[in-house]
């Protein structure tokens, strides 16, 4: 299932460009999540925080209802330690939901790191605790381009 | 040595009864003999002195014939013999002389009647002095026709004599016999009996004393001699279970040293996982802010709100590390005989504000003083931890139920012998745990607390002293209806497992 889902997400561009720059956050620590916030604005992303994956799943439920208040997000940033979830039981629960974003998960874990490369190697991004802003900032770039409004280099 | 004196005094009765019964045949058929010899010594003498009596008074007249019959009795030295008149009317010669004979002999009877006079016969008589007489009487028809006798009369004294001589001769011969059975059973007993069960006696005493050593060596080929060979066998056998189980404690040992040290490298690496993420998020957080200050991207009031920020994350991975430190520093117990009851009681006193905050009633129910070698500060803390939990857990205006007491179990992981245990059992009114989290509850760095208001390090730590006192802890729940952790400590020092320290090279 994974091998098709890779192929479709490489061979149908889904989005013109213009719509670029929407970031769904989810991050349990408030002071991460607004550090990580406030640096992907200043680099021209919008950001919708979650600060914790049933707020997560919800903004993507509603946006397969009502993706005009609710954008489709460009890429999920997620921390990988979640309560009651494990790294691939995550990113399954992200392919039913039919997202097809990139995903970047931050971590702290060797385990949990190896656990989701064995799963996908393209779309599926680990930064390791702690990572540079910029290293974030850089990946950002690679898997969804430049921010539309990005204001600074 | 009892066994041969039993053996001794059966054989005496059993010879005694036999000689007895044997020399009491034996004098009779001797009486019996000496009797018929006599008789018949009395019936030779009497016929042949009868009828030499007869022809000498018939030839040479009657003071020859009386002075033969006086010859005879001189020459017979144990025999008296005299001449009588039986009809002169001797009334001790009454009933040997037939009745009918007397009254054909007396004068004027019917001559045609004449029957010979029959005047023979042997009676036994006792004197005055109780001396036995064997006395016999031979009738001798006179020529005048007056029927005389001659009277035989013989003290059977001899006869006394014999028979006491006989029994002499019994009795030293009983003697002698049951002294040399006496002799041979004792030396005999003693040494095919006697000696070799006190060997085995001795020798059971050293296997019931745990000694299996030293085989038994019996060269008898009877009965004892096959015990001692199965004894000796047996003692092999115990002796090759014993080396055997020994073995299998050893290899017990070794196997339970190998999986608490697969234990440590998993505590250690759970650890260090823990370390990472507990320090990761703080440490990003320090590096993003410090970071954008550098950069001269924060000015004014947001410089001074991340400086703020920045040490309040540094306090943040300060407190992880001192709570990693206490759980790395469980030491040695340095225990002492403390009440666990009052124990309990000063730990709820210290929590009680706490739990005041909160709303939360703690109880405390104790079964008397409860006094275990415990280091107390430990014990404390691991208290401390588990109740702090309890009154998290429960919703406000819940009871916390703290029970105290003693039990007897066997330790769970071990489950080999069982042991006297104090017991602090804390149980919560909150939601309960589920199995899955029930499962990983005393891992280090497991928690179920939001982000930041727990380490996950409580249990584990709590768990740590638990065991460092020879305890364990267990946790009980039922979701819905609240928790329920009991904390076991041995009353007495641990039992030293007797096992070769050769055998215990696990690897460290």
């Amino acid at each position: 299932m994974s091998q098709q889902w890779i192929l479709e997400a490489t061979l149908t561009p889904r989005r013109v460009p213009s719509t670029r720059g929407q970031v769904l956050l989810s991050e349990q620590d408030s002071e991460l999540r607004s550090l990580l916030a406030s640096v992907l604005r200043e680099h021209g992303y919008a950001v919708f925080e979650a600060s914790n994956n049933v707020q997560l799943f919800d903004y993507l439920w509603n946006c397969r209802r009502d993706a005009e208040s609710w954008p489709e997000p460009d890429i999920v940033i997620s921390d990988l330690r979640l309560p009651g979830w494990t790294a691939p039981e995550l990113l399954r629960t992200l392919e039913y939901s039919l997202i097809k974003t990139p995903v970047l998960f931050i971590t702290a874990n060797a385990e949990d790191l190896h656990a989701v490369r064995g799963e996908n190697r393209d779309t599926v991004v680990v930064l390791e605790k702690p990572f540079d802003m910029d290293a974030l900032a850089r990946e950002l770039t690679r898997l969804v381009g430049p921010a539309p409004c990005a204001t600074a280099g | 040595m009892k066994f041969a004196r039993k053996l001794i005094i059966a054989l005496i009765v059993a010879i005694c009864s036999v000689l007895g019964v044997f020399s009491w045949l034996l004098v009779n058929r001797e009486l019996k003999a000496f009797d018929e010899d006599a008789r018949s010594d009395h019936e030779l003498i009497a016929t042949t002195l009868g009828g030499s009596v007869a022809m000498v008074w018939r030839n040479r007249g009657a003071d020859r014939a009386l002075a033969l019959v006086h010859e005879a009795d001189r020459l017979r030295a144990h025999m008296r013999l005299r001449w009588v008149w039986p009809d002169a009317g001797d009334p001790a010669l009454a009933p040997l002389v037939s009745a009918a004979a007397l009254e054909a002999r007396k004068p004027g009877a019917n001559a045609h009647t004449t029957e010979r006079l029959r005047f023979d016969g042997t009676k036994l008589v006792a004197d005055r002095q109780g001396e036995e007489w064997l006395i016999s009487y031979r009738g001798v028809e006179t020529p005048s026709g007056r029927v005389g006798a001659i009277e035989l009369a013989e003290s059977l004294d001899r006869k006394r004599e014999s028979s006491r001589m006989a029994l002499t001769t019994l009795t030293t011969m009983t003697l002698s016999l049951i002294s040399v059975c006496a002799v041979l059973v004792l030396f005999l007993g003693v040494w095919f009996v006697g000696r070799p069960l006190a060997k085995l006696a001795e020798k059971a005493q050293r296997v019931g004393a745990g000694d299996l050593t030293g085989t038994l060596s019996l060269s008898q080929k009877d009965e004892i001699g096959d015990l001692a060979h199965e004894m000796n066998l047996m003692c092999e056998r115990l002796a090759e279970a014993d080396q055997r189980v020994k073995a299998e404690t050893a290899a017990r040992v070794a196997t339970l040293e190998q999986l608490r040290h697969a234990d440590r490298l998993r505590t250690v690496g759970q650890l260090s996982a823990g370390v990472a993420h507990e320090l990761g998020t703080p440490l990003n957080i320090v590096l993003g802010r410090a970071k954008m200050i550098a950069q001269g991207k924060a000015t004014g009031q947001k410089l001074h709100d991340y400086a703020v920020i920045i040490s309040e994350q540094a306090e943040r991975m300060a407190r992880i590390i001192r709570q990693l430190l206490d759980y790395a520093r469980v030491r040695e117990p340095r225990t002492h005989r403390h009440d666990l009851s009052r124990l309990v009681q000063q730990t709820v006193d210290l929590i009680k504000p706490l739990a005041q905050r909160r709303e939360v009633q703690i109880e405390v129910m104790t079964q008397g003083s409860v006094f275990a070698p415990i280091d107390v500060a430990q014990v404390q803390q691991a208290l401390t931890n588990v109740i702090v939990n309890a009154v998290h857990a429960s919703p406000g205006n819940k009871v916390v139920t703290i029970t105290t007491g003693q039990l007897r179990a066997a330790k769970p992981e071990l489950g080999l012998c069982e042991r006297e245990y104090g017991f602090v059992r804390v149980r919560d009114a909150g939601s309960g745990i589920d199995q899955n989290t029930l499962e990983r509850i005393f891992d280090p760095f497991f928690t179920t607390k939001p982000i930041g208001e727990g380490t996950g390090l409580g249990l584990a730590v709590t768990q740590g002293i638990v065991s460092e006192h020879q305890g364990w802890i267990s946790a009980e729940s039922e979701p819905g209806r609240g928790s329920t952790f009991t904390i076991h400590l041995p009353l007495a020092a641990a039992p030293v497992l007797d096992v070769p320290s050769a055998d215990l090279t696990a690897p460290s």
